[in-house]
Formats: structure tokens, sequence, C-alpha cells
């Protein structure tokens, strides 16, 4: 029960994030969407693994009757929280080295001055 | 086989403890490339597989068999040509540490059949490539690079989502669950690979960031980068829940083969030729999705690195990517090698463009697919004759002899796999390529660069999202 409102709750986090890499003009904002996104699948790992029971898998004495989350993708997710972190610290770096250049954050004004250079 | 992963890997730490010795560390680079590629031969003859770990189904999966074959060679000519020419440059071992890795990786994703191990491994050939394209720290690098990562990391993202749906349905992160998966799950998947695929429409990243990439960086991404998702489209489409796959990529694919053919035509820029082409040659892979593109997909590897080093050697010399002003100004031995590329591109016969392009013409479903191929092929050749019509001039001096040594390696490759699957009808083609050249011939003075609206970050992301949309339709339409 818990498991599947979180999975909704997840996909729907996830959506939010998608339609904000969208709309949002801001490059800043951008990523930061990015990361609710990443955010949100993470979350949907735990509900997965939480779908028989939350109790944490530590196991001593009878356990048949027990309703024990699921360990493995618990133990998967962590290499996805260790990469979305990677790529939020790798995306700020290249807005970094775009805003010393051109001292501003918005996409449109970037694009505009990256198609002028070219002609 | 675990040494084709582990020996790029281990030489890519040594050039990064020798970081600041360049000799040493582009010597440690060749020695590694060669020792992974002299594994190769006892590999690659015979089907095999191992379950690392002892954990039963939970172990990861690493298996051997004909699909892997020509991704596995192709890596190993594409990465020893580029560290080949990358040497005597301003290359440090950083460069070379993160160039091995990437082979390590590149290779574990070939081996992998364990769908959550194939996208930490594409997440981490993804990030090595976002520093690779920016590594001259250039604005213009660090935008296309900025781009790449933002429509990437959200598509590997669905992917996640769609194995986390096939892990709740059958209990394992192995590739062979994929039998059991929904079609929600499929769909996922393959929406999620698409955006590194450099299919038309689904991702709008890719000429920007292939035509700014440093010389070297360049092959990579158009000959192995782009090829993962061919090499696990054909993969995945053996299974009987992406049986919908097969129809709805005859459609995505001729349109991309079609679209990226016109856009490259028009082009003055000559790396954005060939990022343009990469698109095409996608389309042309994916449509028919089996054997014959993973080997389409190998002889694509090597005569697009060939033709990504001479164009950016060239232009580096020059001072400019417009073609138009390269006229007189090469020399005779960077003109045939340039031929040689163009030809094989092209498809003429004796080279291996050619023969694998041949055969998927042949296994089309229906004549009016064949005819939109050809068509293709045609916009191939008509934009090559570019390049075949330059005007060389003789010169003494030739270029460096390790440039030439890597253009030699892969010309010797496409001229060899050219006459080896050589075959009577195939002399056919020879037709579409001089229909392309007259083409060129009469239509050159209507040529002119078309809008890259659709490059933007907001178009771009949009058309991946609607595509999105429109491939879950078709997967609707398909599987019912």
């Amino acid at each position: 029960m818990t498991g599947t409102i979180v999975i909704y709750f997840s996909i729907s986090g996830m959506l939010v994030g998608t339609i904000g890499m969208i709309l949002s003009k801001d490059l800043i904002k951008k990523i930061l969407s990015l990361g609710i996104v990443e955010t949100s699948i993470n979350l949907m790992y735990t509900g997965i693994s939480a779908r028989s029971g939350i109790i944490p898998p530590i196991v001593s004495g009878d356990f048949s009757n027990a309703f024990y989350a699921d360990p493995i993708p618990q133990a998967v997710i962590i290499t996805g929280i260790v990469i979305s972190f990677a790529l939020l610290c790798l995306s700020l770096v290249f807005a970094i080295v775009i805003y010393n250049r051109y001292h501003t954050m918005n996409v449109e004004t970037i694009e505009m001055i990256f198609e002028r250079e070219e002609q | 086989m675990i040494a084709l992963v582990f020996l790029p890997v281990l030489g890519g730490i040594i050039c990064l403890v020798l970081k600041d010795r360049k000799s040493v560390s582009s010597i440690v680079a060749i020695v590694t490339a060669l020792a992974s590629g002299s594994v190769l031969p006892f590999v690659i003859f015979e089907d095999a597989s191992i379950v690392l770990g002892n954990w039963g189904v939970l172990g990861i999966g690493l298996a051997i068999d004909e699909l892997t074959t020509p991704f596995l060679l192709s890596t190993f000519i594409v990465m020893l040509a580029v560290i080949l020419n990358s040497i005597n440059k301003s290359y440090d071992g950083f460069f070379y540490a993160l160039i091995l890795i990437l082979y390590g990786t590149l290779n574990s994703i070939f081996l992998s059949r364990d769908l959550f191990n194939i996208f930490v491994t594409v997440e981490l050939a993804s990030i090595i490539s976002f520093i690779l394209i920016s590594y001259e720290k250039k604005p213009r690098q660090a935008w296309a690079s900025l781009k790449y990562l933002l429509l990437s990391s959200l598509g590997l993202n669905f992917y996640l989502l769609g194995i986390g749906i096939v892990y709740m349905e059958t209990g394992s992160f192995a590739m062979e669950s994929l039998e059991n998966a929904s079609t929600i799950s499929s769909v996922l998947i393959f929406g999620g690979l698409a955006v590194k695929s450099g299919l038309f429409f689904f991702s709008m990243w890719l000429p920007d960031a292939h035509s700014n990439a440093p010389i070297e960086v360049s092959p990579i991404l158009s000959g192995l980068i782009v090829k993962l998702d061919v090499y696990l489209s054909i993969r995945f489409i053996t299974y009987s829940s992406f049986s919908w796959m097969r129809d709805a990529y005859i459609f995505i694919g001729i349109l991309s083969a079609i679209i990226g053919v016109i856009f490259a035509v028009n082009s003055k820029n000559a790396k954005r030729v060939l990022a343009y082409h990469t698109i095409s040659q996608v389309g042309f892979m994916l449509v028919n999705c089996d054997k014959s593109s993973a080997w389409h997909g190998f002889s694509h590897a090597i005569f697009k690195t060939l033709l990504f080093l001479a164009v950016g050697n060239i232009s580096a010399r020059l001072g400019t990517k417009d073609y138009s002003k390269w006229s007189g100004k090469i020399s005779t031995v960077e003109y045939t090698f340039l031929l040689i590329g163009s030809l094989a591109i092209s498809g003429f016969p004796m080279t291996s463009g050619c023969v694998t392009k041949e055969v998927i013409i042949h296994g089309a479903c229906c004549p009016s697919l064949r005819i939109l191929l050809l068509i293709a092929s045609v916009g191939t050749a008509m934009s090559f004759s570019k390049f075949i019509f330059l005007r060389p001039v003789k010169t003494t001096s030739w270029p460096a002899a390790n440039v030439v040594a890597a253009y030699v390696i892969l010309s010797g490759v496409i001229i060899a796999h050219g006459i080896i699957g050589f075959e009577i009808y195939m002399f056919e083609s020879i037709l579409p390529v001089m229909a392309g050249i007259a083409a060129y011939l009469i239509l050159r003075r209507f040529l002119k660069p078309l809008p890259t609206y659709l490059e933007r970050i907001d178009s771009s992301l949009s058309s991946y999202l609607l595509f999105f949309l429109i491939t879950i339709g078709l997967a609707i339409l398909f599987s019912s």
C-alpha cells in the first residue's frame, strides 16, 4: 500500500521535473528540474522495494511470515544516487564556464549570442 | 573476457598516476590499446558466458556472441587510430586516462547482460564523453556538452523508470527477464535510450556536440557512443516485449535517414556535414534491425573515424571548417584518404560501406522502403561529392608519421572488408553513387545552410518528448 502511493507520487514528481525543464528559461532552473527528476526516480526505487513491507531487511529468528523490504533495488539505486550527484556537479561546472564568458543564465540570450558568433 | 574491461581501465589508472609525463602516457595508451586488442582473437570466435559473483540469478552476467563481435572490433580499431592521431599534441595524461577508461567502459557495455549494469556503464560513458567534448574549455564546447548532458540524463532517467517496472514485474534485472515484461516498460527503455541514438527528432543535440568537439573526440562520439543505442536496440528487439519496435523503427529510421541527408547536403561546415551523416546512417542501421545493421555499425565506425580525423586535421591546419575554402590548399596524401572515406560512406564498390549498405538495402521488407533507402543513398553520394571535387596540390611535405599510420590502418580495414565481403551483384551500387555526383553538379548552386532552429535546447527537448509520446502511440498501435 505505502509502496504504491510512493510509486505514483514519484512518477508525478518526474512529470513535474520534465515540464520544468521545458518551460523555464533559466539555466540553473533547468539543472534543478533535472535534479527533481533524478530524486523522483530514486524515490521510486524505494517504493519498488517496499511493495512487500517496509521493515528493514535485518533478519533474526523466524522470518517466514515477516513482510520485509526488498534489499536489491535499494542497493542498486545507491549507484544511481552517486551518478546523479556527479551529473549535477558537472552541469553546474559547465554553467559556470558559460556564465564567466557571457554573464547571463538565460538560454535564449546565450543561443542568440552563439548564432551571431557563427555568422 | 574480463581482460577486455580490466586492461584498459588499468592502463587508464597508470596514465592518471603519470599525469605530468606526456610522452610516457601516450606510450602507455598505445601499449594498452594493443594489449586489449590482442585479447580479441582469443574470445570473439566462440560464444561464451560467465556470471560474476556467487549469487546465482542476482549476479551480473557477461556474454559474448556474434552480435557483440563487430562492436568490440570497431571499438579497438577506432581507439587505436584516435590514440595514434593524438600523439605529439598538447594532450596530457588525463586525456589518455579518460580515453582508456572509456574504452573499458564501452567493452563492458557490449559484454554485459544485466539491465542495471548497462545503465551504470552507459552513464559512465556519457559522463566521460561530456568531459571530453569540452576538453579545450571553450564556451561553445561547454554549451554543446551541457545541452547533451541535460537531454541525455533526462532520457536515461526514463530508462531507469523502465527497468524499475521490469524489476517490479519479474523480480530480476537480468536481460532475459525482458521476455516477460510489459509493453510500457519496453517503450520507456526504448525512449530513454533513443535520446543517445542519434535519430533525427530524438537527439537534436548531436550536430552541435559532434561538430564542436576536439579532433580526436568527434570520431569516438560518432563511431562508438552513438552505437550504444544501435547495439542495445539490436539486442533488445529479439525479446518478445519489444516486437512492436521492428515496425516502429522502419518509420523512425527511414525518416531519420532522409532528413539527415537533406540537412547534410545543404551544410557548408565540413564537420557539420559529417555530424548530419551520422544521423542519416543511424537511420539506415535501424531500418533493418538485425545482424546486418551491426556490421553496418562496424563499417560506419571505421569510415566515419577516417573522415573525422582527416577533416579535423585539415581544418585545424587551415583554420577554417568551410570546405569550399579548402580547394587548392590540401595535399595529395590528405586528399587520397578523404577520397577513400567519401567513397566508402557513399557505398562505392570494393569498400566496406558498399558491402554492408547493399545488404541492408536488399534486406528491406518492401519495394517502397527500398526506393526510399536508395534516395537516401543518392543523397549521401551527393553530399560527399563536395569532398570528391576538392582540388589537391602537389607538395612534397607529408603529414606526421603517426597521423599517416592512423589513416593507413583505417583505410586498410575499409578496403580489406570491401574486398572480402564483395559479391558480384554489388556492382549495381555504382549507380546511386553516379546519380549522386551528377545531382551535385546540377544542384550545387542552390545549396544553402538550413535553419538550425530544431537544435536549440528548448526545441530539442520538446521534439524529443513529442516523439517519445508518438512512440508510445505507435507501440499501442503495433502491439495490439
